[in-house]
């Protein structure tokens, strides 16, 4: 059973032993999000379906540089922080900045690829780079983060699908951007199927849809 | 404090779009000159005399008109006086910082007051009380709620939307003293300023620039034109230079492309 919620809408009454992204008020379960809520097995859940990227500690997440700095750069992560990647993370070793200049390794406007490793309130989130830190790509799209997230957590088979059925190198973040690399017929697909992935609200029948659309896609463009 | 944020677009991003470009369409599938889908819904609030939501894109402003009374200027004694400040609401952009107007938000409220007062929109000379002594102050209040460029034509269009749909009560000289009038009455308007701005992006003029498109070009041009085809503002911005052709092309576009959009306004007034 699934409904759309708005925040503070009731999701459940009674006694559940567990719940995600809902408020528990005595017997009440509060929505705390917009979002699809989903009552089944003992447990109550609202899968978020808009708001900004909320970020959490293990998360994949690209973002763009917006400052380099001697011992740091600093990220845009398309989120209510910045992050932050120490020097010492880009050399995997600690470094003298007199010695070493990080504009050689990370300019303004590129994409880097990093994990969330820690998160302080009020503060910049710290992010490390991961092995293949520098994306490169042909489009880049932005899907909300909400949706990104379920994709990316749930380890979907979606964005595998897409890379198999589009031939495009795919990359997504957490944090809702998707990093596209191919010609233009392949970034035309993608973009479809991130359409699809953004109208939709109920993810349930997405994976579907989605080989409906691209197995169109391609046939039209064959003909 | 939280670090401040600023939009920045990535080195891919940038190439997407100029990629797209060069093919004759934007990212988001709009021509070079074509503006984003346009909704005006007029009085939208109950408290102000005159008001309008403008949707353009992801743009979203809300303009009111509040009618006030005050002391005219010493230079033009007999006529009333206009007041246009603009807000970009910290709520616009996760990019936008609380705080009191910064410089964009001065700009922007110059630009549309030029806009208006220029075309000679409203007839000021008829929103006086007693010469030299009381006039009707024009309030217009821009706040911006939703920010993804050209904010100059979606706060342009909210204010003259509003401004159009203005009813208020006059104050009528009774024996010394003044009284409210019983029937609300319109603004004198005899013009109507329709704004456009263009954006200059690696050679590419383009009409109504997204924020992402903003922060690539190289400069930006704004232009007011009055009913008869006269210019009546005009607003440059960017650090980078136009070419005198580049300004002479642009001309021309907004000359078609302000009566487009003056079609659009009547029919949303005509419908108010």
């Amino acid at each position: 059973m699934s409904k759309l919620v708005v925040p503070g809408e009731i999701v459940a009454k009674g006694n559940f032993r567990s719940w995600v992204n809902v408020l528990k008020k005595g017997e009440e379960y509060l929505s705390l999000f917009v979002g699809r809520a989903e009552i089944s097995g003992g447990r109550v859940r609202v899968i978020r379906l808009s708001g900004p990227y909320i970020p959490k500690v293990g998360d994949f997440v690209i973002g763009v540089v917006t400052d380099v700095q001697p011992l740091a750069a600093t990220l845009d992560i398309n989120s209510y922080v910045n992050g932050y990647i120490l020097a010492n993370a880009f050399f995997k070793r600690r470094i003298d900045p007199s010695k070493f200049d990080l504009s050689n390794k990370v300019n303004i406007g590129d994409l880097v690829a990093a994990r969330v490793k820690k998160i302080e309130r009020g503060k910049d989130i710290v992010l490390q780079p991961d092995q293949k830190w520098k994306v490169e790509g042909d489009a880049i799209f932005y899907i909300s983060p909400a949706k990104a997230h379920y994709l990316y957590a749930s380890r979907s088979r979606i964005p595998s699908k897409i890379k198999e059925l589009t031939g495009a190198e795919l990359r997504l973040g957490a944090n809702g951007i998707v990093v596209v690399k191919g010609d233009l017929k392949k970034i035309e697909m993608v973009k479809r199927a991130l359409d699809v992935i953004e109208s939709t609200y109920n993810l349930n029948g997405l994976y579907n849809e989605i080989i409906k659309v691209l197995n169109k896609d391609g046939k039209s463009a064959d003909n | 404090m939280m670090p401040s944020k600023k939009l920045l677009v990535s080195a891919v991003r940038k190439e997407q779009i100029l990629k797209s470009l060069a093919q004759g369409k934007r990212v988001d599938n709009r021509g070079l000159l074509d503006y984003r889908p346009l909704t005006i819904t007029p009085n939208i609030i109950d408290k102000a005399e005159g008001s309008a939501l403008v949707k353009l894109g992801d743009t979203q402003v809300i303009a009111g008109v509040k009618i006030g009374v005050g002391t005219p200027f010493p230079d033009t004694p007999n006529e009333g006086i206009l007041i246009v400040n603009a807000e970009i609401l910290p709520t616009a952009s996760e990019y936008q910082e609380p705080g009191p107007p910064d410089e964009d938000a001065i700009e922007l409220a110059r630009v549309v007051d030029r806009g208006i007062r220029e075309s000679k929109m409203i007839d000021f000379t008829k929103l006086v009380i007693e010469p030299g002594k009381r006039v009707y102050t024009v309030y217009v209040d821009i706040s911006v709620i939703g920010m993804d460029g050209n904010l100059f034509d979606a706060s342009s269009y909210a204010a003259v939307v509003a401004l159009l749909t203005t009813k208020y009560y006059p104050l009528i000289n009774q024996n010394g003293t003044l009284v409210k009038g019983s029937e609300k009455v319109s603004l004198p308007v005899q013009d109507l300023g329709v704004s456009t701005t263009f954006a200059k992006v690696d050679n590419y003029i383009i009409v109504d620039p997204t924020w992402e498109e903003e922060s690539i070009m190289e400069a930006r041009l704004t232009i007011v034109y009055d009913k008869s085809g006269n210019i009546c503002a005009v607003q440059k911005g960017g650090n980078g230079a136009l070419l005198v052709d580049d300004v002479l092309n642009i001309i021309d576009l907004a000359k078609s492309k302000s009566e487009e959009m003056r079609k659009v306004l009547e029919g949303v007034i005509s419908n108010a």
